[in-house]
């Protein structure tokens, strides 16, 4: 099937998650079509310093040269920089994969080069990602690498992978463990590149996001350190077992979780008669799992009528099997399909949870939340409980919003009005 | 090296170029590519894409089928597309690995033309270049695909008709560019025939060899406004009709309407001040060069262009402009100027104290400075 890209473009790529590193530089090798992207997001989240490209032609494709373009080009950038950055991530891409350059030639080049830095593998080979691991799976991997197992701190946990801090307002997990003594270590509190190094003194390794799973698991495995991967679930019997793991797993003992639901519970049924029978409309973009909100919501007595989604992840394949067993008026709707550039949206009435579902719906009630938007637990409905409610109040200019790159980030551009 | 960018950005990509170009024809665009194209193009390169609906898809190719050279799935898709949406043709984009294995467009397009019944063809992009090539090569490829194939016949007319080529939002990104240009001519006494290729519809376009004379406004419509002199002995007038500049793009257009010759004269008029310059423009030739003439009418001093963009044909700079290519050399020759107007992202390579004029440009900054672009 053509794939369509709706003009929604809230969710993070590869340049945004890798520069959460910090005093790291991006020096991507591709063709200029390639580059343009990737060059604009870097410009547009006011991080253009720490960005640079070598763009590949006609000629280095056609010979040997890829290895030595890519080598030569990278030295030539460090040597036009101020300083040394720490941190180097090099982005190779689909032409590398498919004229099977010697990766390993390049970097152990690099680092006999330039031992002062930092070399991370990075990829930006989305040809490959149909049969193997996304550019951004494998980049959630390389940007932690530098990290080396450290005298352990006791008492202390990296909750690393996901792109947005987690709070503990909103999500069970760190308030489960500050309120045991356990410090919470995340990427987005690392100052410098220090800091970001001390992630190696952790004594567990948690992730709640899918697309990190993997890279954590394997950071925590070959630092010798305990892992654990707590998909963002929305059910009582997920929340109840996942926290009861946590604790097991550190030494908490048991974590009381009754009041937590029942809190859940109660904002829910508030905001469920504030919304009446308003629609709602979930997105994947939204949540790791949109059909687990959408039944949430669902059994809590929300009109739930719609759910954008193209793939349904494995943590979500329950949700989805039970929506269809029991969500009556549920339907799944695709995003990327060719239809959908023309298909016909909604009449603005709805309350969407995620962006896209706000374009296709052409509502000005909406959350703005991304990848389950940091919450976890019952704080984390209780979290979204209330952005609903502000969503069913407040109207946001979606126009202008949802074209903008990566939610929670700076977006240094305008979004024009062609109507 | 000349491929290393530390301070400056690229421009728009040649397969957005393309895209670009033929976004309000009707078509359905399809880039043989597995992914990211698209999202590149519609947010940095597209401000249509929000509010005006244009097929363009990518094909999603996979590592397994650009290996096996299986491009049953990229035909079938694209006709299963065809069927349901029915356009009024197909386009089909290269991009870097389909370039790579050399994967033969041109039968495809045939396959998927016989398949569907849909007129079909080829854009020659490949990434590796900008989008004044990608959008110079879509025009030529629609031309060629469409156009007569033989001369015209043309009905008497008391007004000088011409078509506007090379208009699209990568270098007049206001909404109102094309109308206000097409009002500016017809007020003028002109007779717009077609603008290629914005507010102009498919049908409009094809009558574009009943024209007297062609308005190449960007270096996107150069290809095409030789093709059309060399097919229906169409002469072109390159140049925007800006400032002080318009009253020579207007005099120049009913001269080579009446004497059939082609002229640059953004090029005559720079070549018209002698010695040194301390002000250059850059950026895409035909556009740069328009402004540089304005200035240099209306300010009586000598202005230089800086092709930054790929250079279409050498014909679209005059012999005292530059071409750098590469971030180096770029740099240096900027900085051999006192007084620049540039896209605001070049500042940063200026000399000290460079009396520098922002001109953004949506196909270098993106849509970062678009609130300067009204």
């Amino acid at each position: 099937m053509l794939e369509f890209n709706a003009p929604v473009h809230g969710t993070w790529n590869i340049v945004h998650i890798g520069m959460a590193v910090p005093e790291s530089h991006q020096i991507y090798v591709c063709a200029v079509n390639c580059m343009r992207g990737v060059v604009m997001t870097a410009l547009e989240m006011g991080a253009r310093d720490r960005f640079s490209c070598v763009t590949i032609e006609e000629k280095d494709m056609f010979s040997d040269n890829l290895e030595t373009l890519t080598i030569e080009g990278v030295c030539e950038v460090i040597e036009k920089l101020d300083k040394h950055p720490r941190n180097i991530m090099v982005f190779t891409v689909c032409v590398h994969a498919f004229m099977g350059a010697n990766l390993k030639k390049i970097y152990d080049e690099l680092s006999k080069r330039y031992p002062d830095i930092d070399f991370c593998r990075c990829y930006m080979d989305p040809i490959m990602q149909k049969n193997g691991p996304s550019p951004d799976m494998k980049l959630r991997y390389a940007m932690f690498e530098p990290l080396v197992p450290l005298d352990i701190k006791r008492n202390t946990v990296a909750l690393l992978g996901c792109d947005l801090k987690m709070e503990r307002e909103q999500n069970d997990i760190v308030a489960c463990l500050e309120d045991n003594g356990f410090t919470v270590m995340q990427l987005q509190d690392c100052k410098d590149y220090d800091d970001y190094l001390s992630l190696g003194s952790a004594e567990y390794f948690i992730t709640t996001y899918p697309n990190a799973e993997r890279a954590i698991g394997r950071t925590a495995k070959r630092l010798g350190r305990k892992f654990m991967y707590m998909p963002a679930h929305l059910d009582d019997e997920h929340i109840k077992n996942e926290l009861k793991e946590l604790a097991d797993m550190t030494g908490i003992g048991d974590v009381d979780v009754g009041n937590g639901a029942i809190a859940a519970k109660t904002e829910l049924k508030r905001v469920r008669e504030l919304v009446g029978d308003t629609e709602i409309a979930i997105d994947y973009i939204a949540h790791t799992e949109p059909c687990g909100v959408a039944r949430l919501l669902f059994e809590n007595g929300f009109n739930v009528k719609r759910i954008y989604l193209d793939a349904v992840a494995a943590d979500d394949k329950d949700n989805e099997k039970w929506i269809r067993e029991n969500g009556s008026g549920i339907e799944f709707i695709p995003t990327i399909t060719p239809e959908t550039r023309v298909a016909k949206k909604g009449d603005g009435r709805a309350l969407a949870i995620g962006p896209k579902a706000a374009w296709a719906e052409d509502t000005k009630h909406f959350v703005n939340i991304i990848e389950g938007g940091g919450l976890f637990g019952y704080r984390g409905i209780i979290a979204l409980a209330r952005l609903i409610e502000d969503a069913y109040i407040n109207e946001k200019n979606t126009r202008d919003i949802v074209p903008r790159k990566a939610v929670g980030l700076m977006s240094c551009c305008s979004t024009p009005d062609w109507r | 090296m000349k491929n290393v960018f530390v301070r400056l950005p690229v421009y728009t990509g040649d397969v957005s170029g393309a895209a670009s170009a033929l976004y309000e024809l009707g078509g359905m665009c399809v880039i043989h590519d597995p992914s990211g194209c698209n999202s590149t193009y519609n947010t940095h390169d597209e401000v249509r894409w929000y509010d005006r609906a244009s097929l363009i898809y990518i094909s999603g190719l996979s590592e397994v089928d650009a290996i096996t050279g299986n491009d049953d799935k990229f035909i079938k898709d694209t006709v299963d597309a065809a069927g349901k949406l029915d356009p009024k043709f197909i386009a089909i984009f290269c991009s870097p690995v389909p370039y790579l294995n050399g994967t033969d467009f041109k039968a495809i397009a045939k396959v998927i033309e016989k398949r569907t019944g849909i007129p079909t063809f080829h854009i020659d992009t490949n990434a590796m270049h900008d989008y004044t090539i990608g959008a110079a090569n879509a025009f030529l490829r629609f031309a060629e695909k469409f156009l007569a194939s033989d001369s015209v016949a043309k009905t008497a007319s008391d007004r000088v008709r011409l078509n506007i080529l090379g208009l699209t939002p990568l270098d007049f990104t206001s909404k109102e560019a094309a109308g206000d240009m097409r009002t500016l001519l017809e007020e003028a006494g002109f007779e717009v025939t077609s603008v290629w290729a914005m507010d102009s519809d498919f049908d409009e376009l094809m009558k574009a060899p009943t024209a007297d004379v062609n308005l190449v406004i960007s270096s996107t419509g150069f290809g095409l406004a030789e093709l059309m002199h060399e097919k229906y002995g169409i002469p072109y007038v390159a140049g925007v009709p800006e400032g002080q500049f318009t009253e020579r793009v207007l005099d120049t257009l009913k001269l080579s309407a009446s004497d059939g010759r082609c002229r640059m004269p953004y090029i005559e008029v720079l070549s018209e001040c002698k010695g040194g310059a301390e002000a250059a423009v850059v950026g895409e030739a035909v556009t740069a060069g328009s402004l540089a003439a304005s200035i240099s009418l209306e300010e009586g001093k000598a202005v230089r262009i800086i092709n930054t963009a790929e250079l279409v044909s050498e014909k679209l700079i005059g012999e005292n402009d530059s071409y750098p290519k590469g971030e180096d050399e770029i740099t240096e020759e900027i900085r051999k100027y006192a007084e620049i107007y540039a896209d605001p992202l070049f500042e940063i390579v200026c000399k000290k104290h460079t009396l520098f004029h922002r001109v953004p440009h949506l196909a270098y900054s993106g849509r970062v400075y678009l609130d300067e672009m009204k």
